[in-house]
């Protein structure tokens, strides 16, 4: 299998490899509170992101989400990786003694912070996040937009794999296979313009909430709380 | 819904539909049936007020619950489910489809889902769900919103025979409650007893017919199936392809879609998978290809040279027309009905001729190993037979051929079956 299509379903796999989870029927504004929380712990250091980290991980579990973890950690590995390898090189151009420690403490912080912020893109509740945009907007149109927006992207990223690997089998360059994404892109926009030009004007957003999950967002809330009070020590 | 003298003209000012004049009543079961490219979907579009999505001039009158087929006039009496059932569903889970599209209650959901086998995929992610699940999932919805017209495009394409027929009782269920059902279909024998008329489109002119015997689609098929017309080969070759106790489970799932997948594929030979929607067949043939890795078993390519044809055909071409994808190979246009459309843009075919278009590029690059998933789907018997005849002359040059499959004009050239 090509690494660009790999990469497309790694991609697809970690934001979208669930249906409707439990996961996502909180409240997005403990999952906005909880985000924040990350980032300034994030900014105290890596073990204070220890807790909320624990906590993420038990979100995913209790909803039977845990095949996300591999995937996300895959991902939130990237941003690690990147930046405390760049700081290894900064030490090492700038002749300063090189300290295996910071490297590690600037890994976990970025892996924490990235697994935190895709703990937020895997709990967010789409349909309150339509029913405020429709509040908002009072256009039922826009009010499907995130809807829309997510499915979109899973449908696109979910075919752009599986095109780019029939493209590898048949010998297409990369060039001229990522180009056909584009036209397979526009496709994709015409017919559910299509299939939703006479549905959209009936869209009627629902908010749907379990409470379990706002359980689960409340205990994450508490752990933020508890770390938060820790690093201000 | 009335039509005055209606034409409908296309890209280059082609005319699709010529002076087309009918009247459909409230409780009326219409059948839309015609070669591929005959204007059946172009019918419909025009109807549910879309055709300016694709540049379509339409001449003459067209009314819809009283209304021009204005979108925004007829939007809360018609539901549309376009020939591509994928897009017309808007939201990452079906059950939130249901609840934001219609009226209904969670508990009614649940029964119209269960009645039409779907229950257990409501809180799935829309994306992952196969073609005849999305289908299922679109005419719930025509169920639930209960709209005066529902227009169908190749609602059974998808479809195995149990939800064909699962399929045809709800839109009798439908008729029943009095809605207007517009249906374009190639499956005449589903439709049968329940239409009340059919209206049959060729070279742009429309015959309105009271049943589908007399229509000579209907006649076509039956020649398809009277005769033997392929040959078939004493396969004895070496194996090309070698699957053993193949299991699969997709990663967010605890159930496995594929279990214990067993098959040897020889040189020269039409192998079948076949097996109602939902069964995995499209995800073996992602399998044999190397897309996926299972989860137990496995999966031996002896061949370097394999081709895959996706469901969705669109996504195997690599070229803007059809006339670039085919190369030197021009001759295949020509047996594969694509002639006149050489130089139109892919984005502009429709979905048969995508879907031949595919196969033939397939055919173009002489691998020894092709996997195919729904050759048929949407064909007429026509270009079925065309398609089948491209098989059986790869079939005949020493190539494997591995088709995914629920259509019955398989059994007209497999040479052997796994069911799954």
């Amino acid at each position: 299998m090509s690494i660009l299509s790999r990469a497309a379903m790694f991609v697809s796999r970690s934001l979208f490899l669930y249906g409707c989870t439990e996961l996502r029927l909180g409240t997005n504004i403990a999952t906005a509170m909880h985000l924040v929380a990350t980032f300034v712990l994030a900014s105290r250091g890596a073990p204070y992101l220890a807790l909320p980290f624990l906590a993420v991980v038990l979100c995913y579990v209790a909803t039977r989400s845990y095949a996300l973890i591999p995937y996300a950690l895959l991902l939130a590995s990237i941003p690690g990786v990147w930046f405390a390898v760049s700081r290894f090189i900064v030490d090492l151009a700038l002749g300063m003694q090189c300290d295996p420690l910071s490297y590690a403490s600037i890994y976990l912080v970025f892996v924490l912070g990235a697994l935190n912020t895709l703990y937020v893109l895997h709990a967010t509740n789409l349909s309150e996040l339509c029913y405020v945009v429709t509040k908002l907007t009072k256009s039922r149109e826009l009010g499907l937009a995130p809807y829309l927006l997510w499915r979109v992207a899973s449908k696109i990223f979910k075919d752009v794999s599986e095109m780019l690997y029939a493209h590898r089998l048949k010998g297409v360059e990369v060039w001229k296979s990522l180009g056909m994404t584009f036209v397979w892109g526009e496709e994709v926009s015409k017919l559910f313009t299509e299939g939703l030009l006479l549905k959209a004007p009936l869209f009627r957003a629902k908010a749907i909430y379990s409470r379990r999950a706002l359980a689960l967002q409340s205990l994450v809330l508490l752990l933020d709380t508890v770390s938060i009070l820790l690093s201000t020590r | 819904m009335k039509l005055r003298s209606v034409s409908v003209y296309g890209v280059r000012n082609r005319c699709i539909l010529k002076n087309l004049s009918l009247d459909i009543s409230l409780g009326e079961v219409l059948l839309v049936v015609g070669r591929s490219g005959s204007g059946k979907t172009t019918f419909l579009r025009c109807l549910a007020g879309v055709a300016h999505l694709y540049n379509l001039r339409i001449e003459g009158s067209i009314r819809v619950c009283g209304y021009e087929p204005d979108p925004s006039k007829i939007a809360r009496f018609v539901t549309y489910v376009p020939q591509e059932p994928w897009a017309s569903i808007a939201c990452p889970y079906p059950f939130t489809e249901l609840l934001s599209f219609t009226q209904a209650s969670m508990k009614d959901i649940e029964i119209v889902a269960k009645e039409l086998g779907i229950y257990d995929k409501l809180f799935d992610s829309s994306t992952n769900l196969s073609a005849g699940e999305i289908q299922r999932i679109c005419v719930a919805e025509a169920l639930l919103s209960k709209k005066k017209l529902v227009l169908l495009d190749e609602v059974s394409a998808y479809l195995d025979s149990e939800n064909r027929r699962r399929i045809a009782k709800l839109v009798d269920e439908l008729r029943k409650s009095g809605s207007t059902v517009v249906v374009v279909d190639h499956d005449l024998e589903l439709w049968r007893g329940i239409v009340d008329r059919v209206l049959y489109l060729d070279g742009g002119e429309a015959i309105v017919l009271n049943s589908v015997d007399e229509t000579p689609i209907y006649e076509e098929i039956r020649r398809l199936y009277k005769f033997e017309m392929f040959r078939r080969y004493t396969k004895s070759g070496e194996i090309v392809l070698e699957a053993r106790d193949v299991w699969y489970r997709y990663p967010d799932s605890d159930r496995f879609v594929v279990s214990g997948f067993t098959a040897d594929a020889v040189e020269g030979e039409i192998l079948w998978i076949r097996g109602g929607s939902g069964r995995g067949k499209s995800t073996i043939l992602k399998l044999l290809a190397g897309i996926y890795r299972p989860s137990r078993g496995y999966v031996r390519r002896y061949v370097e040279k394999l081709q895959l044809v996706p469901e969705n055909p669109f996504l195997y071409l690599s070229n803007p027309t059809p006339r670039e994808e085919l190369g030197s190979r021009i001759d295949l246009a020509r047996e594969l009905d694509l002639i006149d459309v050489l130089d139109t843009p892919i984005a502009l075919l429709s979905s048969g001729e995508r879907r031949r278009l595919a196969i033939a590029s397939a055919y173009a690059r002489a691998s020894r190993l092709l996997l195919v998933d729904e050759p048929c789907i949407g064909l007429d018997p026509w270009n079925a037979r065309r398609v089948l005849n491209v098989l059986d002359t790869l079939r005949s040059r020493g190539c494997t051929i591995i088709v995914a499959s629920h259509s019955r004009y398989l059994e007209l050239v497999a040479d052997r079956i796994v069911e799954v």
